[in-house]
């Protein structure tokens, strides 16, 4: 067996006439923190939704712990599994939503057992140990027999997380996590993220938080055009002097990385 | 015989009538309740291909005056019937023919309402390794039902106005009792008077029922 937790080699993906990347090769170990970065319309989401089967992808191969996911080949064919299939295997990814996606006729606790229930068949004492556990660690305690509409964003978006690290996923998918949040609120949502990375729990984000993929990542991904531009250590990425694209995409943000304040560096 | 006399001995009859009215009204409701989830749900999700006789149905049911969908169901099947050696009671014609009606309309309704849902949803219930079947009982379902609640209530009183076209084809239900009842007594006016008032109660008495059901099952989503 590999000793990649996810690989991923020569994914290419069309949406009818638009290919919205091609050759993208990416390999993550077990615990690794990888950052996708890049500019609007570069397929950061689409690669994402691949990882979680949401999306059919035309070419290349996913291998989650050594498995190939979402497809097999039948000789000379390529073929998807059968959506039963597939589910089974989207077990192994959880994902975060930019927009949460949280059930609104549910409360809090029935979001984060709804999964444990039905899909891993826990008896609902155990269910409900394992969602308290969960969305005590998200800081919703009080929360828990809210409905989604009581909530704001922050909160949700913790319900979120909760409801899909409950599952016990091998990697975590964070697209957006805190894009549609008012600013006020993205803090605490990064900070919730921050605290499952530094659990040792392996994560792709998607995010436009440069500060934050600065600091809690292993290795940053920078697409651009359909292809994977570069990729490297966080250092590496913010301070790239070769990469035009890159270094203009960076500048759109005003990342402050060398001379952060003392105070700064503490959250 | 006086007035008050004659209203006293039509009550029996009305009742009769009441009862055909109700008893049609309510296996409409039903049938094209499950007939309307099952169309709905394959006209929101279904293969391209396997929609196509769905909506035909609901496009050319739509289309159509409910006093011909009376007609034809009750010609066509009794037509049918009779080549096979049997008669079919005007009863049956007719709620299969509200139901026929009805069945299009709640159709709409249901995929209006699943349509309504975002995507989101599905993606949500997916990620956390959902079939498509669990989606749909626990997260679409349940949401759909809500929206659809508000139009679904107006189907049922539309089904329950329509009853009286089934007098058309001899089913001695309210409208039919009632102008027996003139035929018999005279004094139309208040008979229609009355009869009218009884529908009017029938229907708010649905109105009211659904809007104590929308509030008790639109928990998070009306809120
Ligand atoms: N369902 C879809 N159908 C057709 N085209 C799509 C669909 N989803 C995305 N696209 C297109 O694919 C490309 C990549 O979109 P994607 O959402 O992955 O970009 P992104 O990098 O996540 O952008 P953003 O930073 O704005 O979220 C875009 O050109 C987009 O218009
Ligand atoms: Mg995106």
């Amino acid at each position: 067996m590999s000793q990649n937790l996810l690989e991923i080699r020569s994914l290419e993906k069309w949406f009818g006439k638009l290919q919205v990347f091609s050759d993208v090769d990416l390999d993550i170990r077990q615990g690794e923190v990888v950052s996708i970065i890049g500019s609007s319309g570069s397929g950061k989401t689409t690669l994402l939704r691949c990882i979680n089967l949401l999306e059919p992808f035309q070419k290349g191969t996913i291998r989650l712990n050594g498995e190939e996911i979402g497809y097999k080949e039948v000789g000379a064919r390529r073929v998807r599994l059968p959506e039963s299939l597939i589910a089974r295997q989207r077990i192994h990814t959880g994902m975060v939503f930019q927009q949460f996606n949280l059930f609104p006729h549910m409360t809090v606790l029935k979001n984060v057992t709804l999964g444990l229930t039905k899909v891993q068949k826990l008896s609902a004492a155990d269910a409900r140990a394992q969602a308290e556990k969960w969305i005590n660690r998200v800081g919703l305690a009080d929360k828990i027999n809210a409905y989604p509409s009581q909530l704001s964003g922050g909160q949700q978006q913790r319900v979120a997380i909760a409801r899909a690290i409950a599952m016990n996923p091998l990697v975590m998918l964070f697209d957006e996590a805190t894009s549609a949040l008012d600013p006020e609120l993205v803090g605490e949502v990064l900070q919730v993220i921050k605290e499952l990375a530094q659990d040792g729990n392996t994560m792709i984000l998607v995010t436009h938080e440069m500060r934050f993929a600065y600091e809690i990542s292993d290795k940053v991904i920078f697409m651009d055009k359909g292809k994977v531009a570069k990729v490297g250590t966080p250092k590496e990425i913010f301070e790239d002097r070769d990469l035009p694209r890159l270094q203009e995409f960076l500048s759109t943000f005003n990342v402050d990385l060398g001379g952060r304040r003392a105070e700064d560096r503490d959250h | 015989m006086n007035f008050w006399a004659s209203i006293v001995a039509s009550q029996t009859t009305l009742l009769t009538g009441l009862w055909n009215t109700i008893s049609s009204s309510l296996l409409a409701i039903a049938i094209s309740t499950v007939v309307g989830i099952l169309f709905g749900i394959i006209l929101a999700y279904g293969n391209r291909i396997v929609k196509i006789p769905f909506r035909i149905y609901v496009d050319v049911i739509r289309g159509i005056p409910g006093l011909v969908i009376v007609f034809s169901v009750y010609y066509f099947i009794d037509f049918w019937l009779r080549s096979i050696g049997f008669a079919l009671p005007p009863f049956a014609a007719g709620f299969i023919a509200l139901s026929v009606n009805a069945g299009a309309h709640v159709t709409e309704n249901v995929r209006g309402a699943l349509q309504s849902i975002p995507k989101g949803q599905i993606d949500a219930g997916k990620a956390i390794g959902m079939r498509f079947g669990q989606i749909l009982w626990y997260i679409l379902i349940p949401q759909a039902v809500v929206r659809m609640l508000p139009p679904w209530l107006n189907t049922i009183t539309e089904i329950v106005k329509g009853s009286s076209l089934l007098a058309l084809i001899g089913v001695a239900e309210l409208l039919l009792t009632t102008q027996q009842l003139i035929a018999k007594y005279n004094n139309a006016l208040f008979y229609y008077a009355y009869v009218g008032v009884i529908y009017l109660i029938i229907n708010v008495a649905i109105e009211s029922v659904g809007k104590y059901a929308e509030k008790k099952i639109g928990r998070g989503i009306n809120a």
